[in-house]
C-alpha cells in the first residue's frame, strides 16, 4: 500500500506548473477587499485581459496581506520579477495597469 | 575553518520562493557546500514560508538569524565563504528590516512586514483560497502525512505540548495540555460512559470570534481554508476523534463559503473522510453556524448551541475536555491556534518554542484598528512591544496626534496608556498592565478620544451580550452601565466613581463565565488610568476630549458668522438670536444640541466647546 508521503506527492504532481513568463495578478478577495469593492476590480481585470486577447495572464483571487486600509490591491509578478503591488485600485488604474505592465511590460511607477 | 558555533541554514519554503518561476535553493546549497567539504557540518532544513516573499528566494543563517533573499548561486557561495566559514554575515546580501522596499514602497513602511513574522497567516494573499492545488504546492497536507505515516497520536500530542503553544481564542490554555486531557479515558463523572460507539470523541473549532473590531479568524480563514481542515484532522488523529465541527457565525458567508470549497476538494482527494491517505484513519469535518451572540463563542454555551439548545454558559468543571459534546470528549480550539499545528508538525517543536518569550511562545495575530494609520491584521513574534507594533507596523497616530491609550483583548479587556507602550504582548505582561491578550483586537486610541465614552461603549456592548443566566452580571452591568451614562451626562456625583469600582468587583467575582468575570475590565482600566477624565465629567462638567455631547455646548464664532440667518431659520427651539448680517448667538439654556445649525452653517462659524 502506497504511504501517505506517496499519495500527497502523487497528488502535487497533477497541478503542471504555469509557465514562467505568465503574469499572475492577484487580486485581494477577502472580506475587506470586496467590501473596498474588489470584486469589481477582478471583474474589470478579468474583462479587459480577456478583451486584449492576453493569453499570458492569470487572475487569481487570494486572500487579506494584512493592509485593509489599502483594498482593493492587486499584486502582478512574473518568475523572478520583482512582484509589484498596486494599492486603492480603481477601473482607470485597471485599465492602464493592463495596457502599461501586462501588455507593454512596464510597471505603472506612477501608482507605486 | 569552521567556526565553533553549529550553524544550520533554513530554506524557505513559501510561495513565491516555490513559485514555478522561482529557483531552488536546496540542490544549489547541497552542491555548495559538498564543494566545500562542509555537507556534514551544516544543516539544511526546510521551512513553512516566512511571508517576506518579496524577497524570495531566501534563507535563514541560524542561530544567527540572518536573513538573505534575492538569491542565486553566486551569492550563495558568499555566503557560505564569509558567514558560515568566516562567521561573518554579509551585509550587503542581508534583508534590511527582513523586507526589501522596492516592491512595497506604496506600503508605506517597510516595517509594516519587517517586524512581523507570519506563520498562521503565512499563506494569506498568497494563495488562492479557492484552489486546494495551491495549497498543495504550499506544502499542503505535508503535516498530515507526516502524522499517520511516521508519529503515534502519543508523539503528536508531545509535540505540541513541548512546542509550548498556547490557545489564542482568549484565555490562554496549554493547548497540547488541553489535547492530552481529551484524548485521556473517558472518566467524568465517573460512570458508564452512555455514548453509543462508546468513547466518542470530537473535535471542534471555535469561530464564532464575536469582539466587537476583531477580525482575525475571518481574514485567516479567507484567506487560507485549507490550513484549518488539516489541522483539525491532525487533531482527530491525535485524540482519536471521527468528527469535527467548525462553528462559524452565519455573518461570515464568505469564510464559510471557502471552508466548503476546502472541505469539498479534502474529500474528493481522500484526505477527509473514510480512509484517509488509505491509512484506516477516518475523519469528517462538519460546519455549524452560530446566530452571531458574543456568548456563543464562550466554550460550553457554543456546544449548548451546537446542541440545539439556547446558547448558554454552564459551570465547569466538567470541562468539554471530559464531557462536552453530547458529553462526549471534546477538543476545543480557536482557528489561530489551529492554524498553528501544520506549522509545528512539520518544523518541530523546538523551532516554535525558540519563537516568543518564555511562556508565550509563537506568534500572535492583531486586527490592527482605531486611529492608526495602516489598519490591518498583523501577526508578530510573541514578546513585540506595543510601542512596535503602533509605530512601527501601524505607522503611528493618524494625523500625527497624540497617542492616548491602545485597548486589547476586546470588551474583555482594557486601556493600556502611554507609560506601559513599552510592555511586550505576551499573556502575562498584558494583564500587568491592566489589560489582557484577548483573541486579538487592537484598537489605539488618540487625544480625541474620551475614555468614559470608550469605557461606556464597551459596557453598551457586553450589557446587550449577556446571556442573563446570572444576577451580577445581567443586572451588574445594566446599573454600571447607568451610571456611565449619567456621568458622561453631565449627571455623575462623586460617590459614582466609588460605586463604580465597587459594582465592578462585585460583578467580576459573582459572574459565571468569562463574560460577566471580565466585563468590568473596561471601567476598572480606565478608571485606573484615567480618573482625571471621569472626574473632569463630574466637577467640571466637561468632557476633556470633546466627545460627550451633552456636556458641550454649541457657540459661533464671532469672528467667522455672517449673519446668514440660516442657523437661526433651522433651530428647531429658537435658541439663536442675531439680526441678519450681524453675528448671531446661541443661548445655552435653550438649545438641545441637535446640531442641525452647525450643519447648516455655510462659513463653519459654529463649533462645540
Ligand atoms: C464571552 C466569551 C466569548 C468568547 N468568544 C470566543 C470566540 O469568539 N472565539 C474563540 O476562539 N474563543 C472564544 N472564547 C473562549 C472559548 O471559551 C475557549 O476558551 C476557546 O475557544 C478555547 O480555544 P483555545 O484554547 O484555542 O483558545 C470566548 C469566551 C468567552 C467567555
Ligand atoms: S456571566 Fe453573564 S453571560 Fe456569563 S453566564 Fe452569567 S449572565 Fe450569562
Amino acid at each position: 500500500m502506497a504511504k501517505p508521503t506517496a499519495i500527497l506527492a502523487e497528488l502535487k504532481r497533477k497541478k503542471k506548473p504555469g509557465a514562467e513568463e505568465y503574469y499572475r495578478v492577484r487580486v485581494g478577495l477577502a472580506t475587506c477587499g470586496i467590501s473596498a469593492g474588489a470584486d469589481k476590480i477582478r471583474e474589470e481585470f478579468d474583462r479587459l485581459v480577456k478583451e486584449s486577447g492576453l493569453k499570458n495572464v492569470e487572475v487569481i483571487p487570494t486572500g487579506c496581506v494584512g493592509r485593509c486600509d489599502l483594498e482593493p490591491m492587486a499584486e502582478v509578478t512574473r518568475g523572478a520579477d520583482t512582484p509589484v503591488l498596486y494599492v486603492h485600485l480603481t477601473p482607470e488604474k485597471v485599465a492602464r495597469i493592463v495596457r502599461e505592465h501586462l501588455i507593454e511590460g512596464k510597471p505603472v511607477e506612477e501608482f507605486f | 575553518m569552521v567556526e565553533e558555533i553549529k550553524r544550520k541554514i533554513v530554506v524557505c519554503s513559501g510561495t513565491a520562493c516555490t513559485d514555478p518561476g522561482g529557483k531552488r535553493l536546496e540542490p544549489m546549497l547541497s552542491k555548495i557546500l559538498q564543494a566545500r567539504g562542509l555537507e556534514d557540518q551544516v544543516e539544511i532544513e526546510e521551512a513553512v514560508g516566512y511571508g517576506l516573499c518579496k524577497n524570495c528566494p531566501m534563507i535563514v543563517v541560524e542561530p544567527d538569524e540572518v536573513f538573505y533573499g534575492k538569491l542565486d548561486e553566486a551569492k550563495l557561495q558568499k555566503i557560505i565563504d564569509e558567514h558560515i566559514i568566516g562567521g561573518k554575515p554579509v551585509e550587503d546580501l542581508r534583508v534590511k528590516g527582513s523586507v526589501d522596499t522596492s516592491s512595497i514602497r506604496m506600503l508605506g513602511s517597510a516595517d509594516f512586514f519587517g517586524k512581523q513574522l507570519r506563520i498562521t497567516l503565512r499563506n494569506c494573499g498568497i494563495i488562492d483560497p479557492e484552489s486546494f492545488d495551491d495549497y498543495l504546492q504550499m506544502r499542503g497536507y505535508e503535516a498530515l502525512a507526516k502524522v499517520i505515516e511516521s508519529m503515534t497520536p502519543e508523539q503528536v500530542i508531545e509535540e505540541i505540548e513541548r512546542s509550548g503553544l498556547r490557545g489564542r481564542g482568549g484565555g490562554g490554555y496549554p493547548t497540547g495540555l488541553k489535547w492530552r486531557q481529551t484524548a485521556a479515558v473517558c472518566s467524568y463523572p465517573a460512570r458508564e460512559c452512555p455514548t453509543e460507539p462508546p468513547e466518542q470523541r470530537y473535535v471542534i473549532c471555535n469561530a464564532d470570534e464575536g469582539d466587537p473590531g476583531a477580525f482575525m479568524d475571518r481574514s485567516a480563514i479567507e484567506g487560507d481554508p485549507f490550513c484549518l481542515i488539516e489541522a483539525m484532522t491532525i487533531g482527530g488523529y491525535a485524540i482519536g476523534a471521527n468528527r469535527g465541527y467548525i462553528y462559524v457565525r452565519a455573518e461570515y458567508p464568505l469564510a464559510i463559503k471557502r471552508l466548503e470549497y476546502a472541505i469539498a476538494g479534502a474529500r474528493q482527494r481522500g484526505l477527509l473522510g473514510e480512509n484517509i491517505f488509505g491509512s484506516g484513519f477516518s475523519f469528517d469535518i462538519e460546519i455549524r453556524l452560530g446566530a452571531g451572540a458574543f456568548v456563543c463563542g464562550e466554550e460550553t454555551a457554543l456546544i449548548a448551541s451546537m446542541e440545539g439548545r439556547r446558547g448558554m454558559p454552564r459551570p465547569r468543571p466538567p470541562y468539554p475536555a471530559q464531557a462536552g459534546f453530547y458529553d462526549c470528549p471534546t477538543l476545543i480550539n480557536n482557528v489561530e491556534t489551529w492554524a498553528n499545528i501544520p506549522a509545528i508538525i512539520l518544523n518541530g517543536w523546538e523551532w516554535f518554542s525558540n519563537l516568543g518569550t518564555e511562556k508565550s511562545k509563537g506568534t500572535k495575530v492583531f486586527a490592527l484598528a482605531g486611529k492608526i494609520k495602516n489598519t490591518g491584521l498583523v501577526e508578530v513574534p510573541m514578546g513585540t512591544t506595543l510601542r512596535e507594533i503602533i509605530y512601527d507596523i501601524g505607522g503611528g497616530i493618524r494625523h500625527d496626534k497624540q497617542f492616548k491609550a491602545v485597548q486589547t483583548g476586546g470588551p474583555s479587556g482594557g486601556c493600556i496608556p502611554e507609560q506601559f507602550l513599552d510592555t511586550p504582548v505576551d499573556y502575562e505582561s498584558l494583564m500587568r498592565a491592566g489589560s489582557m491578550m484577548g483573541s486579538g483586537g487592537m484598537i489605539v486610541m488618540d487625544e480625541d478620544t474620551c475614555m468614559v465614552d470608550v469605557a461606556k461603549f464597551f459596557l453598551t456592548f457586553t450589557q446587550g451580550e449577556s446571556c442573563g443566566k446570572c444576577t451580577p452580571c445581567r443586572e451588574g452591568t445594566k446599573r454600571l452601565l447607568e451610571i456611565l451614562t449619567r456621568i458622561t451626562e453631565g449627571n455623575g456625583v462623586v460617590e459614582d466613581l466609588e460605586k463604580l469600582e465597587k459594582l465592578s468587583n462585585h460583578v467580576k467575582r459573582a459572574s459565571l463565565c468569562g463574560l460577566g468575570q471580565s466585563a468590568p475590565n473596561s471601567i476598572l482600566s480606565t478608571l485606573q488610568n484615567f480618573r482625571d477624565e471621569y472626574i473632569a465629567h463630574i466637577e467640571a462638567k466637561h468632557c476633556p476630549a470633546g466627545v460627550c455631547s451633552a456636556l458641550l455646548d454649541y457657540v459661533i464664532d464671532p469672528d467667522k458668522c455672517v449673519g446668514c440667518t440660516l442657523c437661526k431659520k433651522v433651530c428647531p427651539v429658537d435658541a439663536i438670536t442675531g439680526e441678519p448680517k450681524n453675528v448671531h448667538t446661541i443661548d445655552p439654556s435653550v438649545c438641545i444640541k441637535c446640531g442641525e445649525c452647525k450643519k447648516k452653517c455655510p462659513v463653519k462659524a459654529i463649533y462645540l466647546d
